[in-house]
């Protein structure tokens, strides 16, 4: 089958693998119809977060049909059209019969290496290094989806694959980091990042009942992206950010803050930005945490802090204190995928939600290794692509 | 040197041209660093060892930012900082060593190609990932069919009026009686949000979404 590998620094390629087969009872193999690059794709293409090897392949957000399955899997049969959630989960461990099944016990096959960086294992993920289990990722033409009688979501047969596609990652990310919020009908919730995530945290947020969301981006196609979802807007390369919040709150501050950016967060305090620059490429530190300080610095006391943007490792100069002070709640992780997918499903089957909006670029496979350097530059207007490993390249 | 679409990798000449130019820095600044000396008897500025070590530094800082995911701003550094170097060799040229003279004239002539590749690296770092058009307008995007104030508080208002999907326990009852999983399939075996297995059978309203 072809797929696209990872292969070190910015160097994703489009190459023939071996075709997965069924290695347990649980498992079962898709034929992907379509599958994106995420915005935490790229921070295995910039080579920020450990444990990747050459010939791993990429990619967690993925759909497609059950071409075979495990005889102990009796939860799918060939022909069924799912979508896999980006997190493998058991569904019997502690973790997994509690709903947190991004932190499913059992499925990362390379815990051990998992308790080193982060003190427990977390869930296995798919194409996401072998921190998270080295399972290969959904960005190509079958996967080998473990668990799969838990770790699946089956698709309304009058959904799209655009509309569908997105509850794999990016829709129960978002709406996690809103429902984290525990938004009230007088919040006025920040969302820091205006990608697919904080896109899908805005509408979440609107759903959910703010009275005010202010969208923080430095792209204008973003922002108005944004805004077409009732956000109000403000471009950091333009106004400052504190200011325009304290107008937007009576000087209060927003009420609840979103990260939809994590570790590779751009400041526009140019000493800032030079700093963690200059510390992350002396690996001083892993990650850029502007926008954790800032929320922390401009949240209103007694306010929730959601972390929605991936983070790997360790980070420095943290207002602690203003966490602490302030009584701030922070509340962080990668989304229990399965645990929102019944009321997103709802939603979209409703009308009141059409995830699709979020797409720019739809292109074959094969062309992914262009596709990632356009969305990692944010160039030609790019938000979100999907591929199609059914599509011949132009 | 450019990428085409349908080529195999995102690694492109270009990215490899960068590469090599960052590790050719790196190794310059070390070299500027350790010995300074064989570079001053070289090009004829005996007594500027310490100006050939600044230059070092400025190297190292160039060559870190050369192999970092945003070349561009180095590399123009780069191309501003051979100009530096070339001045600085250009000095030699009044030595009265006719050998440091003639290697002050080839350093004048690397410098000034080294500053021309900067640049052309530059240039290519730039039309990477495509070119930027004006922004887009995505303003008719707005994901929300309903419209968005009919959206503010959808999800809220309809929780208030009842469970309209299975609870945790629901699926999980049916999960482990053995029945079909043709409903609850689409969340596997559970998806309550943010409920436990303890929790005992409320609507699901996600954590702490106030019901007023």
């Amino acid at each position: 089958m072809k797929a696209l590998v990872w292969h070190g620094k910015q160097d994703i390629r489009y190459e023939t693998m071996p075709d997965p087969e069924i290695e347990d009872g649980r498992d079962a193999i898709i034929k992907v119809t379509s599958c994106a690059i995420c915005g935490s794709d790229l921070h295995l293409f910039h080579n920020f977060m450990p444990g990747m090897k050459p010939g791993d392949i990429v990619g967690h957000e993925t759909m497609g049909e059950v071409v075979d399955v495990g005889k102990g899997n009796k939860a799918l049969k060939v022909g069924d059209r799912i979508v896999v959630p980006f997190t493998i989960w058991c569904g019997e461990c502690h973790q997994c019969k509690r709903g947190n099944y991004s932190v499913c016990e059992r499925s990362n096959r390379n815990a051990k290496l998992a308790e080193l960086a982060f003190g427990h294992t977390t869930a296995g993920l798919f194409g996401y290094t072998h921190l998270t289990g080295g399972y290969p990722g959904g960005q190509a033409e079958y996967l080998r989806v473990p668990m799969a009688d838990t770790t699946h979501i089956k698709v309304p047969d009058h959904f799209t694959d655009e509309q569908a596609l997105f509850l794999s990652d990016i829709l129960p990310t978002g709406w996690q980091a809103a429902v984290w919020c525990d938004i009230e009908p007088e919040d006025t919730v920040a969302i820091w990042g205006a990608g697919p995530v904080g896109q899908m945290a805005i509408r979440s947020a609107v759903l959910l009942g703010a009275k005010q969301v202010i969208a923080i981006d430095f792209l204008p196609e973003r922002l108005s992206m944004a805004a077409a979802a009732g956000a109000i807007t403000i471009n950091p390369g333009e106004e400052s950010v504190k200011d325009r919040l304290n107008e937007l709150t009576d000087n209060m501050g927003p009420d609840k803050c979103i990260d939809a950016v994590g570790m590779e967060s751009h400041s526009q305090i140019l000493p800032e930005h030079l700093y963690d620059r200059t510390k992350q490429s002396l690996m001083m530190e892993t990650d850029r945490p502007h926008v954790l300080r800032e929320m922390m610095l401009m949240c209103r006391p007694g306010g929730v802090l959601a972390v929605a943007g991936v983070y790997g490792g360790v980070l420095d100069k943290i207002p602690f204190g203003a966490l602490m002070n302030k009584g701030l709640t922070l509340r962080t992780g990668q989304t229990h995928v399965n645990r929102w997918t019944d009321e997103l499903i709802e939603l979209i089957d409703e009308g009141a939600l059409d995830p699709s909006f979020v797409i720019t670029h739809t292109e074959p496979l094969a062309n992914g290794p262009q596709m990632y350097p356009t969305f990692e530059s944010r160039k030609d207007n790019c938000i979100k692509v999907v591929l199609k490993p059914g599509q011949e390249a132009a | 040197m450019a990428w085409k679409y349908g080529s195999d990798s995102s690694l492109t000449g270009s990215d490899a041209l960068v590469r090599g130019i960052g590790l050719f820095a790196l190794g310059l600044g070390v070299a500027e660093m350790v010995s300074p000396g064989r570079f001053t008897k070289m090009f004829g500025l005996e007594g500027k060892e310490n100006l050939i070590r600044a230059y070092g530094v400025r190297e190292i800082g160039s060559a870190i930012g050369t192999l970092s995911i945003n070349p561009q701003p180095a590399l123009w550094a780069r191309a501003a900082g051979d100009m530096m170097d070339l001045v600085t060799v250009a000095l030699g040229t009044r030595s009265d060593n006719q050998e440091q003279k003639r290697n002050a004239w080839i350093g004048i002539g690397a410098a000034a190609g080294f500053a021309a590749l900067d640049a052309f690296a530059a240039t290519l770092m730039g039309k990477r990932g495509g070119e930027r058009p004006p922004p887009a307008d995505y303003s008719d995007r707005s994901g929300l069919p309903k419209g968005v104030e009919a959206s503010r508080g959808y999800y809220r208002q309809k929780r208030e009026k009842g469970p309209a999907v299975a609870t945790h326990d629901m699926r999980k009852d049916r999960m482990h009686s053995g029945g079909t999983q043709a409903d609850s399939d689409r969340s596997g075996r559970a998806g309550n949000p943010a409920q436990t297995e303890t929790d005992i059978g409320p609507p699901p309203i996600p954590a702490g979404t106030a019901v007023s």
